[in-house]
């Protein structure tokens, strides 16, 4: 890695950027934005990994030495390997052709949080697939098998810098099965992204109306209701609620429910927070936002620019973060 | 560089096939190499394992250092070389098992995977047989077995896969490995290595001191198999022709002048314009042509029959007629000679080559030359009554053939004539050589092997170690050299039945292998499976092993006559690619397709009975949503449809490495789906 980086100094920047704008338009033309792709020779590349190399040098040296000793044996030794090799170039690509690839959605999450990509893999006929790796942005990172299953569902987890609409880049599907001889990868370019909303930042510069009138500081007094059950994942829960540690020990997306809480209708004004830096002001808006819905309240949500009528449920809640992202 | 780094993690899978390979590619070299490096080998296995469980660590680097230099050290001192086949192939071993002991790196696993590799053909350097080949490509499975277990996830947790896996991309490799053995253009050393292969160590040597031998070794040990082109000739008569002693320095026959490799001026070499010397030669009658497969010796010098003609690239003929290999063989060699059974050699015999071969010690034997100078008197001066009468001598007086003769010191020419009386091949050639020179008859000793054992199967010799033999060459004017054998006179047995004979009669003659291997070819039906045995190895040697360049041009010669070499290379490309080409098709054949799963359609067949009872699945309807609905419209088949939906599900959706359909085999299933009532 670090050879790598003490080479790209000598490369001038204008030539990186420059071959950049070539190779992605390249790849523009051959592999398009779809949400469906079955991997072929349209969009397979390969080439001999750095292992791969040292294994034709291996080769080689047995050729010189079976040469050298006219050894007929070590020669054929070293034939052998060149048609390991060769072969072993067919099954890494058969390894990724057939693969059928679709993303639909991503999951929304919060800045330095996690978004969530899903990918679905689907085998075809009785090929099989082995240690396929998915890597989204370089660091959203899953392998997957599909050998006994028809198809499988990798997670892919990309931290969130910035707020708003994240579109990642392409996909890089890469194998080095069977023997890691050879690299054998697709970028694949899909129409999906996911809300980034602010990072909720805990406050107490709310001033709540209650529905009936009144101007009353709200603080200290929502506390958090209890952790009550754990139910199925569903699309739209937040990811924050997820039950990671289950997920991890191999168990189903499951997420934590808290109780509910008495109904009472509240309005989150943007005008509270003024005076506070705006990126600040989303994340206190953001905090009340999941404080209230944690809690199963009615709230409506004015914005300079948009006003959410009251209301309650997960889509509101969407709704409203939504808008914040969005501003 | 203190604080400990990131650890690589090697996968079981790789593991167990990694450390079985490392062991089973180093076995074979077990026989040859010292008992301490099978000790480290061993060790440095069970350390690996040891620090896989988590029982012990890595070694730090001190401990690993001092390895290092001991070992090498140790290897210097076994072998008094670093370099060379058996120092070379020692250390590679020591250095390669040692860096077990530091995989921690992705890339230290996959360069012992692909040292592996490198280890086995060292293998090849050894011995070449049939059986090792197999072996060896057994082993070549476990390697890639460990470089595809490298690659696996870890999810992965069935381990027989990857050899299974291995196995397959091995043996779809093997068409185009043997294509291109058969094809791709050989090339000739680049560079003559003089090196011991270190497995020959046999054969014979280059000095021949019948005194100081107390038991003629010999060993069961194959020398060379000839097959003779049109016939084959009597037993009797194969003298095989390898060495000529000229030099006689009191105790010791030495070769007159030894040649290097590729020198010009005292050998002959083939493709090189002839020598003035070698037309001092008359071929006489029909030839005998064969083919010969020599074992590894070690040594440049090539058995062939008197007397032979140069036909084979890369040999040469010495003026006294040896042929010798440009290099040592140190792999199984095949050549293709011609001899002349009747001759007519250096009819005019040189100053140089004259004094050469009359030459004696100035001092010693006296009592022989006496002897020798009495006789040729006797004889009136005539060569051949001379020879006749020296012949007649020790087929009369109480000469006899043994082969544990005993020891002889100081003038041991008079000692063996006048006191013992008792000795072997090399004792009787020797003797007669020094009484043809005592008189001033040109003579030398010749060496080599007599006879051999005509294998029915496939109707060619066999030479064994013990079928060496020693003769002398006289030179008669006009005649020239001519071949005497004084064994002969003495034990004719010897000459017409071989020495397998003389030790079949008398077992304490020959040391215990030989004895086994004698004992072994009484026995009817074991000498016909050795025999069959032989005949493969000998198949394998002549076709596969001894493939070699000039084989490559004759069978190019056979069926692509007038192929130009450009175009040859254009069809062996062009052939490879489709040697891959028709693979990926058979990889590929496996399109994807319409497959329909038995299980899948055994519960579509369930949804036809089920609707004939008057509930149609619909479109897009999982099982158990049809089970749902099931219990509402029809609650009396609930039971039936929910047995099989779960039959279903546990089958379709059942994770990599859990069991699908909860153990059952896809046919049971089928099954229980098929008699579920309704």
């Amino acid at each position: 890695m670090t050879s790598k980086k003490r080479f790209n100094q000598f490369i001038p920047q204008r030539l990186k950027t420059a071959f950049h704008q070539i190779v992605e338009r390249v790849i523009e033309k051959r592999i398009p934005n779809n949400n469906n792709i079955t991997l072929s020779q349209r969009n397979i590349y390969v080439l001999p990994s750095k292992y791969g190399v040292i294994f034709l040098i291996v080769a080689f040296a047995l050729f010189l030495g079976g040469v050298n000793y006219a050894n007929a044996m070590i020669l054929g030794f070293s034939y052998l390997l060149v048609s390991l090799f060769v072969v072993t170039m067919l099954h890494t690509y058969r390894n990724m052709s057939g693969l059928r690839i679709e993303s639909s959605h991503g999951h929304n999450g919060f800045v330095d949080d996690d978004v969530m990509f899903e990918v679905n893999l689907t085998r075809q006929g009785k090929r099989t697939h082995e240690s396929v790796t998915l890597m989204w942005d370089g660091e959203a990172q899953s392998t997957v098998n599909l050998i006994d299953c028809k198809e499988s569902v990798a997670r892919l987890l990309i931290t969130a810098g910035q707020r708003g609409f994240y579109k990642p880049g392409r996909l890089r599907v890469e194998t080095n099965y069977p023997l890691g001889l050879f690299v054998c990868w697709s970028w694949l370019r899909f129409d999906v992204g996911a809300w980034v909303y602010p990072k909720p930042i805990e406050n107490k510069r709310l001033r709540v109306i209650p529905s009936g009138g009144g101007n009353q500081s709200l603080g200290t007094e929502i506390g958090t209701d209890d952790f009550s059950e754990l139910r199925r994942y569903v699309p739209g829960d937040s990811l924050r609620r997820v039950d990671w540690k289950a997920y991890a020990r191999g168990e189903e997306l499951y997420t934590k429910k808290f109780v509910n809480s008495v109904d009472d209708d509240l309005w989150i004004d943007w005008q509270s927070f003024t005076g506070v830096e705006p990126e600040l002001a989303l994340s206190y808006v953001c905090y009340w936002v999941l404080k209230f819905s944690e809690q199963n309240k009615i709230f409506g949500l004015r914005m300079p620019k948009e006003t959410i009528d009251l209301n309650k449920g997960v889509d509101h809640k969407i709704r409203c973060l939504v808008a914040l992202a969005e501003y | 560089m203190g604080a400990k780094q990131y650890t690589y993690h090697i996968h079981r899978n790789a593991l167990i096939w990694l450390l079985s390979a490392h062991f089973f590619s180093v076995f074979p070299h077990f026989f040859r190499t010292p008992i301490w490096l099978v000790s480290i080998v061993l060790s440095c296995i069970a350390i690996r394992i040891m620090i896989y469980r988590g029982r012990w660590d890595y070694p730090n680097r001190a401990v690993k250092f001092v390895l290092v230099v001991i070992g090498v050290v140790a290897i210097y001192a076994n072998y008094g070389a670093v370099m060379g086949p058996d120092a070379g192939v020692a250390l590679l071993i020591l250095t390669y098992s040692l860096k077990l002991l530091e995989m921690q790196k992705k890339k230290d696993a996959y360069i012992i995977v692909l040292l592996t590799y490198f280890v086995i053909a060292t293998n090849f350097l050894f011995n070449t047989s049939f059986l090792l080949t197999i072996y060896l490509f057994l082993v070549s499975i476990l390697v890639t077995a460990a470089l595809l277990g490298m690659n696996q996830s870890n999810q992965q947790k069935n381990i027989k896969r990857g050899v299974k896996l291995s196995t397959l991309l091995l043996l779809q490799s093997a068409p185009l490995m043997v294509f291109l053995f058969t094809f791709f253009p050989r090339i000739p050393p680049f560079w003559v290595l003089e090196f011991q292969s270190g497995a020959g160590k046999l054969g014979l040597s280059d000095s021949m001191t019948p005194a100081d031998v107390a038991k003629m070794g010999g060993s069961a040990q194959l020398a060379f198999r000839a097959n003779f082109k049109e016939f084959t000739p009597r037993s009797q008569d194969l003298y095989w022709r390898a060495m000529v002693f000229s030099k006689f320095d009191g105790r010791s026959w030495k070769v007159g002048k030894k040649v290097l490799p590729g020198d010009k001026y005292s050998a002959y070499w083939y493709g090189q314009t002839a020598p003035q010397w070698i037309n001092n030669v008359e071929y006489q009658g029909r030839p005998v042509r064969y083919t010969v497969i020599a074992e590894i010796t070690d040594q440049p010098y090539l058995p062939v029959l008197d007397l032979p003609k140069l036909v084979e690239s890369e040999t040469g003929l010495t003026p006294d007629f040896r042929m010798l290999k440009t290099a040592p063989i140190n792999a199984i060699f095949k050549y293709e000679a011609l001899s002349y059974m009747k001759y007519r050699l250096n009819p005019f015999l040189t100053d140089r080559m004259y004094k050469e071969n009359v030459a004696l010690p100035e001092f010693g034997n006296s009592k022989s030359r006496e002897f020798a100078l009495s006789l040729f008197q006797k004889s009136n001066k005539d060569p051949e009554q001379y020879i006749i009468n020296v012949l007649s001598h020790f087929h009369n007086e109480e000469y006899s053939y043994t082969l544990k003769p005993p020891r002889l010191s100081d003038d041991i020419v008079d000692r063996f004539l006048f006191d013992t009386r008792l000795g072997f091949c090399a004792h009787y050639a020797g003797a007669f050589v020094y009484l043809m020179r005592a008189v001033g008859i040109p003579a030398r000793v010749v060496a080599g092997y007599h006879g051999g054992e005509i294998n029915p199967i496939g109707n060619y010799v066999l030479v064994h170690q013990f079928d060496a033999h020693a003769w002398s060459e006289v030179w008669l004017p006009s005649k020239g050299w001519v071949r005497y054998d004084p064994t002969a006179h003495v034990a004719p047995e010897r000459i017409l039945d071989g020495v397998q004979d003389l030790i079949q009669n008398d077992e304490s003659l020959g040391n215990e292998d030989v004895v086994n291997a004698v004992r072994i070819r009484q026995l009817p039906l074991i000498n016909e499976a050795r025999m069959a045995f032989d005949y493969m190895n000998y198949s394998w040697d002549r076709f596969v092993v001894g493939y070699n360049s000039d084989a490559q041009e004759g069978l190019m010669q056979k069926y692509f006559n007038g192929v130009l070499p450009w175009e040859l290379v254009v069809a062996v490309l062009s052939f490879s690619l489709a040697c891959v080409i028709i693979l990926a098709l058979v990889l590929f054949k496996l399109q994807p397709g319409k497959d329909i799963d038995e299980v899948e359609r055994a519960f579509s067949l369930f949804c036809i009975r089920l609707s004939r009872r008057g509930v149609e699945r619909r479109i897009g309807e999982t099982p158990n949503q049809l089970a749902g609905r099931v219990k509402l419209e029809q609650p009396a088949l609930y039971d039936s449809v929910v047995g099989v939906a779960d039959l279903f599900y546990q089958y379709q959706y059942a994770r990599d490495g859990q069991k699908k359909g909860g153990g059952l085999s896809k046919r049971q299933l089928v099954r229980r789906i098929k008699i579920q009532a309704l």
